[in-house]
C-alpha cells in the first residue's frame, strides 16, 4: 500500500494554482500544458506558469479545429511544445477565447522547451503509471466523462462511474498528480476551477474498465526533458553565476569572471559530470577614445543575465576606463557583440543589472556606485529607443560599495496592491560598513528611498537574489537571500519576500534581516575576498555561490539540506 | 457511448471538456513501457534521485559522487537551517 500526492511532497508545493477552462473545450490544452508546467517545477525547482492560450491557438490552427475551444488531444499539445516551446501567460494568455495568438515579440526567450514525451500504455498500465508518478511526476490522461462528473469528488469523495440515466459522455483530459492505495483511487487535478471537486482536485477510483483512467494511454514527461526558460529563472540568480538550459540535462552552471589583462573568462560546470572547465575567453572589444583599436577592458566583477532575447547572455561590467560596458552573446548567431561604454564616467563599483517586467522584451536596469559615493540608475528601453542606454537618476550619498543586488519587487509593472509596493530593491554598503536596502517606487515617482540597514564590518560588495523559499505558490514572492564576504568569511542573510519599503511610507514596519550562516573557513587555506555570484539551482532548491578567494581563484559553494559546503576551486 | 450533442434531455455539461477520444490510443493497443529506460536517468531533484536509486532504477556508480552525498533540502531542513545563528 502506498500513496503519492504531488500537491505537497517533502514539504514543498509542486503544482500551480488550479485553473479554469470555463466553457471552452480546451481540457486537452490544460492537461498537456499542466504536465509540462509540473515537470518543469519538479525538475528545476522553479515556478514556471505556462499559457494554455499560447499553445491552444496554434494547435487549433494546425490540427483543424475551428478554435482552441473546439477540442483536441494533449499529445498534439506536447508535439507542438516539443517543436515550439510554450510561453508564459505574460507573453500570451487568452486561454478561454477563440482569439488567435499574438504573443509578445520576445516569445522565443520566454518559452519552456521540451525534448520529448512518452505515451504510457500496455497491459501493465496501472502499475506503470503508479511507478511513473512516484518516481517522476504527474501524467496526462483522457477518459469518457459523464455529466455526473461535474458534481463529483466533493469533500474528498471518490468518483465511481454509475451513470444511472445512461447519459452520453464527452472526452475529457486531466492530470493524475497522485494516488492512494488505501482509497484505491487516483488523485486528479482538473481544470474546472477550485469550485469543482475538493478545491479543484478529486479522487477517481482505480480500474473501472472503459470508464476509468487506465483505459486510454497516458502521457508522461521525464524531468530532464524539460528546459526552463530564463524568464522563469530571472530572479533566481545574480552576479556572475547562472544555470543555463544547456547540456543534455539542461542544468549547466555558467560563470563569467574578470581575468588578468582585462579579459573575461567564461567557465562551465557540465550538468552531467559536474566538472568545471574553461569554455572561452570573451573576444576583444573596440576601445575608446577612437574605437579603432581592439583589446580588453574589464576592470571588475561582471554581472550577467540571460535575457528574453532568444535566451542571449547579457553582461555589464565595469571598464578600466571607469565606465560600464554591455556585451551580449547571440544564441542564434553564436557570437559575442559589444556596445560602446555607457554609464557614469566615474563608475566605481559592481553593477547591479536586471531585466524587468516592463516592456517586451523587458527593459534593462543598471545601478552602480560612482566614485563620489553616490549611486546612478541607468536603463535601456528595449521597446522604445533602439537599445540606447540612458541615465534615469542619481541618488544616495556616503555609499562605499554597490553590488549585484538589484531585484524587482513582485508587483512591479503596474497593479500594486495595498502593502504590496512595486519597484526595485537593492542593497549597497555604506561608508559605515553596514548594508542598506534602497527601494525604487514604481510606477509612481520612480524615486529611490533609503530603507533599513543591517550587518557590520562589511568591506566587500553583496549579492542578492529572490529565492523560491516562501513562494508557496506561483503568485507569492519568494524570500530575499543575500551573501557577502566579511573578514574572510561569507555571511548569509535573508528576509521574507517583498519587504516593506521604508520606515515612513507604510505602516511603520521595516524589513527584518536575519543572518543564518557564516561559512567559508579554511577553504584550501584561503580566505574569501568577495562573493561574485549567487543563485538557486535545479538541485532541489539548493543555493549555489561563487566567490573569489584571496589568491584570485574562484570557489564554488553549495547549500544543501545540511548547510553550506565548499565545492570545486577553479 | 458516442456524444450525441446537448439537447433537452441531455443539457450541455456544467464545465467544458474538449477531448476527442478517437485521437487517444487505447492502452491495450500500446506496447508496454520499459520503465528502466526512463527512470534509469538522473534527476536534479534529489528526492527523486534517492527514490530511483532505492527502487533499483538508477545506479549510483554512474553518478558524480557529490550528487550522491548531497543532503536533500526538505521544508523541515530549511526551517532548521534558518534557525542557525539568528
Amino acid at each position: 500500500m502506498s500513496a503519492v500526492d504531488w500537491r505537497n511532497r517533502w514539504g514543498w508545493p509542486w503544482l500551480t494554482n488550479i485553473k479554469d477552462q470555463g466553457g471552452c473545450g480546451s481540457c486537452y490544452s490544460f492537461s498537456g500544458t499542466g504536465l509540462v508546467e509540473a515537470m518543469t517545477r519538479i525538475e528545476h525547482c522553479v515556478w514556471s506558469l505556462r499559457s494554455e492560450g499560447d499553445v491552444g491557438d496554434a494547435i487549433s490552427f494546425l490540427f483543424g479545429a475551428h478554435s482552441k475551444c473546439g477540442g483536441g488531444s494533449p499529445e498534439h499539445v506536447l508535439q507542438w511544445i516539443q517543436a515550439n516551446g510554450i510561453a508564459d501567460p505574460g507573453c500570451w494568455s487568452s486561454p478561454n477565447s477563440p482569439k488567435l495568438a499574438m504573443p509578445t515579440p520576445d516569445r522565443l526567450g520566454r518559452t519552456v522547451r521540451l525534448d520529448k514525451y512518452h505515451s504510457i500504455g500496455g497491459p501493465n498500465i496501472h502499475n506503470d503509471m503508479k511507478t511513473w508518478i512516484e518516481l517522476n511526476g504527474p501524467v496526462a490522461v483522457c477518459f469518457a466523462c459523464y455529466p455526473e462528473f461535474d458534481d463529483a469528488c466533493k469533500n474528498d469523495s471518490i468518483y465511481i462511474y454509475s451513470n444511472p440515466d445512461n447519459k452520453p459522455s464527452d472526452g475529457h483530459c486531466v492530470l493524475i498528480v497522485g494516488y492512494d492505495d488505501a482509497k484505491a483511487a487516483w488523485l486528479v487535478r482538473n481544470s474546472w476551477g477550485t469550485g469543482w471537486g475538493t478545491h479543484g482536485y478529486g479522487w477517481f477510483g482505480y480500474g473501472q474498465g472503459e470508464h476509468g483512467l487506465e483505459h486510454h494511454a497516458a502521457l508522461g514527461v521525464i524531468g530532464v526533458w524539460t528546459n526552463a526558460d530564463p524568464w522563469s529563472k530571472r530572479r533566481l540568480h545574480n552576479g556572475n553565476f547562472y544555470e543555463s538550459g544547456d547540456g543534455t540535462k539542461h542544468r549547466n552552471f555558467e560563470v563569467w569572471a574578470a581575468g588578468p589583462g582585462g579579459v573575461i573568462r567564461h567557465y562551465t560546470q557540465n550538468g552531467s559530470t559536474l566538472a568545471w572547465s574553461l569554455t572561452e575567453t570573451l573576444p576583444e572589444v573596440s576601445l575608446p577614445p577612437a574605437f579603432h583599436a581592439k583589446g580588453y577592458d574589464c576592470g571588475g566583477a561582471p554581472t550577467v543575465l540571460a535575457s528574453t532575447y532568444f535566451r542571449n547572455y547579457e553582461i555589464v561590467y565595469p571598464t578600466t576606463g571607469a565606465q560600464l560596458r554591455h556585451m551580449h552573446y547571440d544564441q542564434v548567431g553564436k557570437q559575442w557583440s559589444s556596445q560602446k561604454p555607457f554609464g557614469p564616467t566615474n563608475s566605481d563599483g559592481v553593477p547591479g543589472f536586471i531585466q524587468i517586467d516592463v516592456g517586451a522584451p523587458g527593459n534593462f536596469e543598471v545601478v552602480v556606485r560612482c566614485s563620489t559615493g553616490t549611486l546612478e540608475n541607468w536603463w535601456r528601453d528595449n521597446v522604445g529607443n533602439g537599445g540606447v542606454w540612458a541615465k534615469r537618476s542619481s541618488f544616495g550619498n556616503g555609499i562605499l560599495l554597490s553590488g549585484a543586488t538589484v531585484v524587482q519587487r513582485w508587483a512591479a509593472g503596474g497593479n500594486p496592491g495595498v502593502n504590496v509596493p512595486a519597484g526595485l530593491d537593492l542593497v549597497c554598503v555604506t561608508d559605515h560598513h553596514t548594508m542598506q536596502r534602497w527601494w525604487r517606487n514604481d510606477p509612481n515617482t520612480m524615486h529611490w528611498a533609503p530603507c533599513e540597514t543591517f550587518g557590520a564590518h562589511v568591506h566587500s560588495p553583496p549579492v542578492m537574489i529572490r529565492s523560491q523559499f516562501g513562494a508557496t505558490n506561483e503568485t507569492i514572492p519568494g524570500d530575499y537571500e543575500l551573501c557577502v564576504a566579511v573578514s574572510g568569511l561569507i555571511e548569509h542573510w535573508w528576509t521574507p519576500g517583498n519587504p516593506e519599503p521604508t520606515l515612513q511610507s507604510l505602516n511603520g514596519t521595516t524589513a527584518k534581516w536575519a543572518q543564518i550562516a557564516k561559512f567559508g573557513t579554511n577553504v584550501a587555506g584561503r580566505h574569501v575576498k568577495q562573493v561574485l555570484g549567487l543563485m538557486q539551482s535545479s538541485y532541489g532548491f539548493h543555493l549555489e555561490l561563487v566567490a573569489e578567494l584571496d589568491n584570485g581563484k574562484l570557489q564554488h559553494f553549495s547549500r544543501d539540506g545540511s548547510g553550506w559546503h565548499a565545492k570545486t576551486v577553479f | 457511448m458516442a456524444d450525441s450533442g446537448p439537447n433537452d434531455q441531455n443539457p450541455a455539461p456544467l464545465h467544458g471538456r474538449g477531448c476527442d477520444l478517437t485521437l487517444i490510443p487505447k492502452a491495450a493497443d500500446m506496447p508496454p513501457t520499459d520503465l528502466k529506460e526512463f527512470l534509469g536517468v538522473d534527476s536534479a531533484n534529489p528526492f527523486l534521485r534517492a527514490l530511483r536509486i532505492e527502487r533499483g532504477f538508477l545506479k549510483v556508480d554512474g553518478l558524480p559522487r557529490e550528487l550522491t552525498l548531497a543532503a536533500p533540502l526538505d521544508s523541515a531542513a530549511l526551517a532548521k537551517l534558518r534557525e542557525q545563528q539568528k
